[in-house]
């Protein structure tokens, strides 16, 4: 039973890490605002 | 035992500071938005809030300049970022009740590593940050109603000054209000931590303009799928877009993280809560909400009296949530067999944006060669210097193109007078901008802003240099000497400087406040060791 619910939890943890992993990796492949040169930032 | 889970818990939140900082811990300085240290700072008027700016700084720059007197300033920097994460990982674990080091170490975790540090630190709010990470002391030593414990507790937040130690005094007075004499002590302890920062607040109140756009300019926002309530539940909705980590906000780890909160917080209330720490994070979560919901309230208030002004920014005001998050994952986690150690990864899978100087958005960089020669010739020759382009924020090229505020007034040894009123743009492409704060700044800004030559006009005004630190050269100072003309940075030098004759409000007022503060602080030093952690938190049913 243990085994079962850590195989379990280790394929939602791995699920998550390269769910993860995608969204950063595609967040930083684009500017997600445009960023004019003397703004504090952007709403 | 205790004592060696919070130093587990310690080094957990080393390890997580390292992951959060990344190429920041490199040689050189993390420039992000508000984060600004600079090699070698030295002690001015401006440090202590006299001149310049409302004293936001206060008294931050001070404790930075001193340390930077015994370290490099990049060390000190690295130094405070990591103890942001290992103050805030060992404090939370600490209010915990439970033996089990695992759900210490859980809400450690997720006290340190969730949107609100996140979006904090990429601002660069690292002086709220300290406070931040001490809060769970506060509200312990608030709990206890020891007050020496709490002076001592306050001791991160103080040196946050203005924003840091009002979200602790708000936590500090909520729990701390068992008796009418219980809650003038912890008022009594507030007003003399905050006095480095009171007092040439108070000195200057009549230059202290609020400008009440800042309510629309820094409200809370949606940075989640359920909306701006929604997303400053789970921790986040900071103003500024370009501080939300990258990957954060997806609809599906933004349910996991919902699911995460309601877990904690179903926990905490139907656990033993800790006094008043409940009202505090509801009256918080109301403060964080006000700017979005209410915002002609708040505009209103802030016209009735500037001081409101400190809720402009609404969302730092989540701590306490936080705090009751952290303890009621820890009390979740206590229920839960000590296999599910690796839950305690979850906080990082769902906001793996922060790993890694945030994506790389907290990199190191180095001052360039022509800042170096400007600082020793302004220093060879002293004179008030004015900085263009007329704007606060810069995105220099050596930085990354990362957003900072600029760096001169703290890096050149003079009286700098930059535009502090700030801009902010919308979503829809407009620009919100905030009046300036500095009177020197409101005095030139007519002339800066004219298009008319610069060069008499500003000598007249005992300006002696002018610095461009960003852009092409600026056409309007002719006459004046090129003292360097770099890629980085050009200085002029003006001829037929007439003196400045600006007001500075009597400097005593404020070393006595420092003398007082200080000796508060020793006072709370001297807590007789049996006193710590010896007194269980009061709780409430």
């Amino acid at each position: 039973m243990r085994i079962a619910a850590a195989v379990l939890a280790g394929a939602v943890l791995a699920m998550l890490t390269s769910f993860g992993v995608v969204r950063v990796v595609t967040t930083s492949e684009k500017d997600p605002v445009a960023k004019p040169l003397y703004n504090y930032g952007t709403r | 035992m205790r004592g060696r889970h919070t130093v587990v818990a310690a080094g957990t939140g080393l390890v997580l500071g390292a992951l959060a900082i990344g190429p920041g811990l490199a040689p050189g300085f993390v420039l992000s938005y508000d984060m600004v240290f600079v090699p070698r700072p030295a002690f001015s008027r401006a440090t202590f809030g006299l001149t310049g700016m409302l004293p936001r700084h206060v008294p931050s720059d001070a404790v930075v300049t001193a340390l930077s007197h015994l370290a490099p300033a990049d060390l000190v920097q690295k130094a405070i970022l990591l103890a942001i994460f290992v103050l805030a990982c060992a404090s939370a674990s600490t209010l915990v009740p439970s033996d089990r080091l695992l759900p210490r170490l859980a809400a450690g975790v997720v006290y340190a590593w969730n949107p609100f540090v996140a979006e904090r630190l990429l601002l660069g709010q690292w002086a709220l940050l300290l406070g931040y990470a001490a809060l769970p002391l506060v509200v312990a030593a608030a709990a206890r109603g020891d007050h020496r414990w709490l002076a001592l507790a306050l001791l991160p937040a103080a040196i946050g000054g203005f924003a840091a130690l009002a979200v602790s005094g708000l936590v500090a007075l909520i729990v701390g209000r068992r008796n009418g004499r219980s809650l003038l002590a912890t008022a009594a302890i507030l007003l003399l931590v905050a006095l480095p920062w009171l007092v040439p607040s108070l000195l200057r109140v009549s230059v202290a303009p609020a400008d009440p756009a800042g309510v629309a300019a820094f409200a809370a926002r949606a940075d989640t799928p359920f909306g701006t309530l929604g997303s400053l539940l789970l921790l986040g909705g900071a103003w500024n877009a370009e501080t939300v980590p990258g990957g954060y906000g997806g609809l599906v780890t933004s349910l996991v993280w919902l699911l995460v909160v309601a877990v904690a917080v179903v926990a905490y209330v139907r656990g033993d809560r800790i006094r008043g720490l409940g009202a505090a994070a509801a009256a918080g979560f109301a403060l964080a909400a006000l700017g979005a919901v209410a915002p002609g309230v708040l505009r209103g208030a802030i016209g009735l009296w500037p001081g409101f002004a400190l809720l402009r920014d609404g969302q730092q005001y989540l701590a306490p949530v936080a705090v009751v998050v952290a303890v009621g994952t820890g009390r979740a986690v206590d229920r839960l067999p000590a296999w599910t150690a690796p839950a305690l990864l979850l906080p990082l899978l769902l906001l793996p944006g922060l790993a890694w100087g945030a994506g790389g958005r907290l990199r190191a960089a180095h001052y360039p060669a022509d800042w170096s020669r400007a600082r020793a010739m302004v220093a060879a020759a002293p004179g008030d210097v004015l900085v263009l382009p007329w704007e606060a924020y810069r995105a220099y090229p050596w930085n990354g193109g990362r957003r900072v505020l600029d760096p001169l007034p703290r890096f050149l040894p003079a009286r700098v007078v930059i535009n502090d009123g700030v801009r902010v743009a919308t979503a829809r492409g407009r620009a919100m901008g905030l009046a300036a704060e500095d009177p020197r700044t409101r005095e030139l800004d007519a002339l800066v802003r004219s298009g008319a030559p610069l060069t008499a006009a500003l000598a007249a005004h005992g300006v002696r240099y002018v610095a461009i630190d960003s852009g092409p050269p600026d056409g309007r100072l002719a006459g004046a000497e090129r003292l360097i003309a770099g890629p980085d940075l050009a200085l002029y030098r003006l001829p037929r400087v007439v003196a400045a004759h600006e007001a500075h409000p009597a400097q005593w007022p404020v070393y006595l406040a420092w003398f007082i503060t200080f000796a508060t602080f020793i006072w709370s030093v001297r807590v007789p060791t049996s006193n710590l952690g010896s007194r269980s938190l009061q709780k409430e049913s």
